[in-house]
């Protein structure tokens, strides 16, 4: 567990998710004021909830990311995965422990937006308050088995390139799943061409962890049976990564 | 034993069970419907942020329809200016400068009128005698009479007019001759110095942008009244790039306006640019027949009437539910006379609809007969 206090401490000493961890809170009760709610007061509350989870995928792309791939970066040239090689601290382990220290303080942003979308913006109606909940947890799921592989790649890339190339292989990876691939759908999808099919098929569909439409139009929680669906998928992919990131992983540089 | 410990043994260990769960995942997902993505990430669109955005991107398409069509630059208006307008041939600020009585008139939004001050009821004289978007329903009932003239597109890259670039008097507190300092660097930055006019095909080009731009603010908010009228304007008006194809698109696009105000049961806002769309369809419609050269039939009116009539009672009740419940009053004095404004000038539209009715249950007499009756003599 030393290397899992020692990043912790150091990523706590740096102080930057602190910054995170204010706008999180602040901003998700700032921005709805500055929309056009005049005449229609009912969109303030899905507009925080929008807010809410908007920031949680900008902390994850902006700040998570690039904790992981700068933490990589600095103890793989530091010589600090070195010695606790020296220790006998396994390769996974090292990974794991990594990886836990920064994500332990991104599920603290995770229960914040998840507190401030479920809590704050609760619809009246107990029927929809009851899909509110399901969705905001179904929610949750989906984003954390989405971004708690992509912390692992961008670890394990970390240490293997610079710092700043992890980060933006790693982000671009995940905005591509986000937006990229509804971006080409076009050109990838909507054809009988293998090949293109292949890559549109491959490719990461992490726009499917992203419920917020759900959220803001009421659109109630997704069947069970499709959630385990989008689930398997995503996790698959995140297995994926995680054994990609395996061989990526280098103790010294 | 050691190779099994081997990290690309352990990486394929994992990534093939990975690849093979994400591909039982896809294909389970994808048995019912293809998996495919909403097109708006994040929910942007149709949400509180996305009308926020449609109402910022307004000035950005404003900017560009200065510059591009009109090629000239937009300035700052300040309250002095519009005072010493005289000489001018366009207020941007009063609408009702532009008032002027023709006996055709083309819908026409200009960006100016999607602005931030919501100018967005004013109307242009055609140029042009292919100008289709042309109201004419019987030659006596002309609901757009109380529209207004906008004559920016008469007044040939505004050389005549030309807009000049803030000065301070000096009697400023600091802040706002610094303000007015780089407005007028703004000026200078984009003020046209080459004396030959932009070509062709790129006045095209900026006609696309603009309605590139259009499209994306109807898609973050098409309840909007300036974002819905001036991607409609652009999609009709020849002038701007509009065929037949794109008037086809306009109408669905009216039309899902229309539903999209139907499910609103709160911004009573939704329902005068749903009647704004109504509107649209009667005059696209009125267009046909026009081009045909028949009339519109009595049940065809009164279904537009119908249509109309009941988006501007679902208005009325909302603003009268939204005051009741003190909704009304967190808008500002000025917007509240705005939207009762535009209110009204529906409202009398809508009114000529039963004249318009009358005149096809009247017994259609002779023009004479009919000239003799509007003088009130017997006989001419």
């Amino acid at each position: 567990m030393e290397l899992y206090k020692l990043t912790l401490a150091s990523i706590l000493n740096r102080k930057t998710f602190a910054i995170f961890a204010l706008l999180l809170i602040a901003l998700p009760f700032v921005l709805p004021i500055m929309t056009p709610w005049e005449t229609k007061p009912s969109l303030l509350e899905p507009a925080r909830s929008q807010a809410a989870w908007g920031l949680l995928w900008v902390a994850a792309l902006g700040w998570l990311l690039f904790q992981g791939a700068t933490i990589g970066d600095r103890w793989a040239s530091n010589g600090i995965l070195e010695y606790f090689k020296t220790l006998g601290v396994s390769r996974f382990r090292q990974i794991a422990e990594i990886w836990a220290s920064v994500f332990t303080i991104f599920i603290g942003f995770a229960l914040i937006t998840f507190v401030i979308s479920t809590f704050t913006a609760m619809p009246g109606d107990p029927v929809e308050a009851r899909h509110w909940m399901h969705t905001n947890l179904q929610y949750l799921g989906l984003f954390l088995i989405v971004t708690a592989p992509l912390l692992v790649f961008a670890i394990a890339l970390g240490t293997r390139i610079n710092g700043a190339a992890a980060y933006a292989v790693s982000v671009g990876f995940a905005l591509y799943g986000l937006f990229g691939i509804g971006y080409l759908e076009v050109f990838l999808a909507d054809n009988t061409n293998l090949l293109l099919n292949l890559v549109y098929i491959l490719s990461p569909h992490y726009h499917l962890a992203d419920l917020t439409s759900r959220l803001v139009f009421k659109l109630g929680a997704i069947p069970a049976a499709e959630v385990a669906q989008i689930a398997a998928y995503l996790g698959g992919i995140g297995i994926f990564l995680i054994g990609l990131s395996f061989p990526l992983y280098r103790e010294g540089k | 034993m050691k190779k099994l410990h081997h990290p690309v043994t352990i990486g394929f260990c994992l990534m093939i069970p990975g690849l093979l769960l994400a591909a039982a995942g896809f294909f389970a997902l994808s048995s019912d419907k293809p998996v495919r993505t909403d097109r708006n990430p994040f929910a942007l669109q149709k949400s509180a942020y996305g009308k926020l955005l449609a109402r910022l991107s307004e000035t950005t398409i404003d900017r560009a329809w200065h510059l591009g069509v009109e090629q000239i630059v937009p300035h700052i208006i300040t309250p002095e200016e519009i005072e010493d307008e005289a000489g001018h041939d366009h207020d941007h600020a009063d609408p009702s400068d532009h008032a002027e009585s023709s006996d055709e008139f083309v819908y026409h939004v200009t960006a100016e009128q999607i602005d931030a001050r919501g100018n967005d009821a004013s109307q242009a004289e055609s140029t042009s005698e292919e100008d289709v978007f042309v109201y004419e329903v019987g030659e006596e009932s002309d609901p757009a009479a109380d529209h207004h003239e906008h004559s920016h597109s008469g007044c040939d890259g505004c050389s005549d007019c030309a807009h000049e670039a803030p000065v301070a008097r000096g009697d400023e507190s600091l802040i706002e001759r610094s303000k007015l300092w780089l407005a007028g660097k703004r000026y200078v930055k984009y003020d046209r110095t080459n004396p030959n006019a932009i070509s062709g095909a790129h006045l095209a080009s900026v006609k696309k942008e603009i309605e590139g731009m259009l499209l994306r603010s109807y898609k973050l908010d098409p309840l909007h009244y300036g974002a819905y009228d001036s991607y409609h304007l652009f999609l009709t008006a020849h002038e701007y790039g509009g065929t037949e194809q794109t008037r086809k698109r306009a109408r669905l696009i009216a039309r899902l306006t229309i539903q999209e105000a139907m499910r609103e049961t709160e911004d009573p806002l939704a329902y005068l640019t749903g009647a704004a769309a109504a509107y649209n369809l009667f005059h696209m419609d009125a267009n046909r027949h026009r081009a045909a050269n028949t009339r519109m039939t009595p049940v065809e009116v009164k279904a537009h009437q119908e249509r109309i009539g009941h988006l501007l009672a679902r208005f009325e009740a909302l603003q009268e539910e939204a005051e009741e419940k003190g909704i009304w009053q967190n808008l500002s004095t000025d917007r509240q006379m705005e939207i009762v404004e535009r209110y009204l000038l529906a409202s009398r539209s809508f009114e000529q609809f039963d004249a318009m009715l009358a005149r096809f249950a009247a017994p259609q007499g002779t023009i004479e007969e009919d000239v003799a009756s509007m003088l009130d003599v017997d006989e001419l």
